[in-house]
């Protein structure tokens, strides 16, 4: 097989029913090397229970998923997964918190001091290190949350609304950082959100999902040129965009 | 500020009550209502407290001392029992009923069999208070284990944490709150059921004290030892409140910090 056509990460004819309804069936998704892909669609359509699909914490009835070539379904471990709480553990301080996954992995504490404390300024969380998460905003716990999510893994990124509790003069900062650190470190991310706008302004491609059960209706390239373009938003192309995935969430 | 002053005043109202619940009972053995030999007053127990206080700080010590051995068995071993009963679903199934049952068990019937059993030393006093606190133990750490969010357990699954890694770092941590509100009742048990124990016999302790001053009507003694337990109990009850802060600072930041 030829590494340079295989998926970081692939799932092929996912389905999942509980308790006899099905969530999700036939889904298939491919995200290539370095690639940002966005996944959109309704509250309550199976979106999070992929994402449990696809990070091995949960077995599909049937399909497979696949890490650069390589069947890991219902392997946890393997990739970094920002889960839709922030999850943080409330008996922890915020630096022992975001080193939890190289803790984990044997990590000295001291290596993993050092390694954490390279991103707080760039998180937004510096002077936050030794607070506890109760002390922290929604926002902050949840680019806390980023963080540790990041210092797992920058291979391959899983995040369920990973900018969903930011306000728009914080998300577009943290819209201009996380791409550049993805295309700088070439990470492959899945992300899951309710906001259209991030989905154009940031996504190499958008799966939509709908109906019952959820299913990926449709799929639509951007034009990564766009992303340049600080007032891409603001555009008449932009707003046609949004209007036709608006159409097909809802179809 | 305002909040160190509201303390005070909350503590000056049971305070005052109790102040005044003492005047009551003073007047009422002044006027003679009760005969001195059944009721002393609170004059005569307080003289009856310093006249025998260094043989009473003898006795205190070693109620002192069993309760705090009982108790820390107990724990050791609650903790453990809770640990095994969380990872294995069968044996709670199995165990949980028959811990309930012991509950029902009256200690002070079972105290002298285990006079009988194991002599008049201090094994029978710790067994005594080990059966009585392994309880609250055990099912407040359990309860503790099993309300962990299991969205957290996922999250350390997700970033490969083994059974192991997610007891310590999680659960473990996650149970210690209502693994203290388990010990808070079981230091209460600990000196009672030490001073339970000793009725039935040994050489030193508050309960064999007891005895002894009851077998002699001095009633006034009598109420100096209950005085004293109390003290005693409270002590305990003390030190595992500043044990619970000192190990859950997140708990306590508002009273801790600024
Ligand atoms: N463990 C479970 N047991 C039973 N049903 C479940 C379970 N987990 C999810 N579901 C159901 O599956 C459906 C999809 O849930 P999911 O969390 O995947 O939605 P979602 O697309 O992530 O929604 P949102 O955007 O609101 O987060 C829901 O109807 C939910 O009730
Ligand atoms: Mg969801």
């Amino acid at each position: 097989m030829n590494t340079h056509n295989t998926a970081a990460l692939e799932a092929i004819s996912i389905c999942k029913s509980y308790e006899n309804e099905p969530i999700i069936e036939d889904i298939c998704v491919k995200i290539k090397k370095g690639e940002l892909v966005s996944l959109l669609g309704v509250s309550g359509i199976g979106k999070t229970t992929l994402f449990h699909i696809l990070s091995g914490l949960e077995n599909p009835d049937s399909g497979t998923v696949k890490i650069y070539g390589e069947t890991v379904t219902g392997h946890s471990g393997k990739v970094s997964y920002m889960q839709q709480k922030d999850l943080l553990l409330p008996f922890e301080t915020i630096l022992n918190n975001v080193c939890m996954p190289l803790f984990l992995k044997g990590t000295s504490k001291k290596n993993a001091y050092k390694q954490a404390s390279l991103h707080f300024e760039e998180f937004g969380l510096s002077g936050c290190e030794n607070k506890y998460p109760s002390q922290l905003s929604g926002g902050m716990r949840q680019r806390a949350s980023l963080l540790r999510a990041y210092l797992f893994s920058d291979q391959i990124m899983l995040l369920d609304e990973p900018f969903s509790a930011l306000d728009a003069i914080t998300k577009t900062t943290m819209h201009r950082w996380f791409s550049n650190i993805i295309s700088a470190h070439r990470t492959s991310t899945l992300f899951i959100t309710h906001d259209i706008d991030e989905a154009i302004v940031l996504s190499d491609r958008i799966y939509i999902m709908s109906g019952v059960p959820g299913k990926i209706t449709h799929e639509l390239l951007m034009n990564s040129q766009n992303r340049c373009n600080p007032e891409f938003n603001t555009t008449k192309e932009f707003l046609e965009i949004k209007r036709d995935i608006l159409q097909k969430i809802n179809s | 500020m305002t909040k160190k002053l509201q303390s005070i005043t909350n503590k000056l109202y049971p305070l005052s009550f109790l102040a005044l619940l003492l005047l009551l009972w003073e007047m009422i053995c002044k006027m003679k209502l009760v005969p001195a030999f059944m009721l002393p007053s609170p004059g005569s127990v307080v003289k009856a407290l310093i006249t025998d206080f260094p043989l009473l700080m003898q006795h205190s010590i070693t109620t002192f001392q069993e309760a705090v051995i009982g108790l820390f068995l107990s724990v050791i071993f609650g903790v453990l029992i809770a640990v095994i009963m969380d990872r294995f679903s069968i044996l709670y199934k199995a165990v949980h009923p028959v811990i309930i049952l012991t509950q029902t068990i009256p200690t002070i019937a079972i105290a002298p069999l285990l006079v009988l059993w194991m002599g008049f030393g201090i094994a029978p006093k710790i067994t005594l208070i080990f059966i009585t606190c392994f309880f609250p133990i055990v099912i407040n750490t359990l309860s503790g284990l099993r309300a962990v969010d299991p969205d957290l357990i996922r999250l350390m699954e997700s970033m490969g944490a083994s059974p192991l890694q997610i007891l310590l770092r999680v659960k473990l941590k996650s149970a210690r709150e209502s693994f203290f509100a388990g010990l808070r009742v079981a230091a209460t048990y600990a000196v009672v059921g030490a001073v339970i124990s000793e009725w039935l016999g040994g050489m030193q302790g508050l309960g064999v004290y007891m005895t002894r001053v009851r077998k002699s009507y001095a009633f006034d003694k009598m109420f100096a030892v209950i005085f004293l337990i109390s003290i005693v109990s409270l002590i305990v009850m003390k030190l595992v409140d500043i044990i619970e802060k000192k190990s859950m600072p997140w708990k306590y930041l508002n009273k801790g910090e600024e």
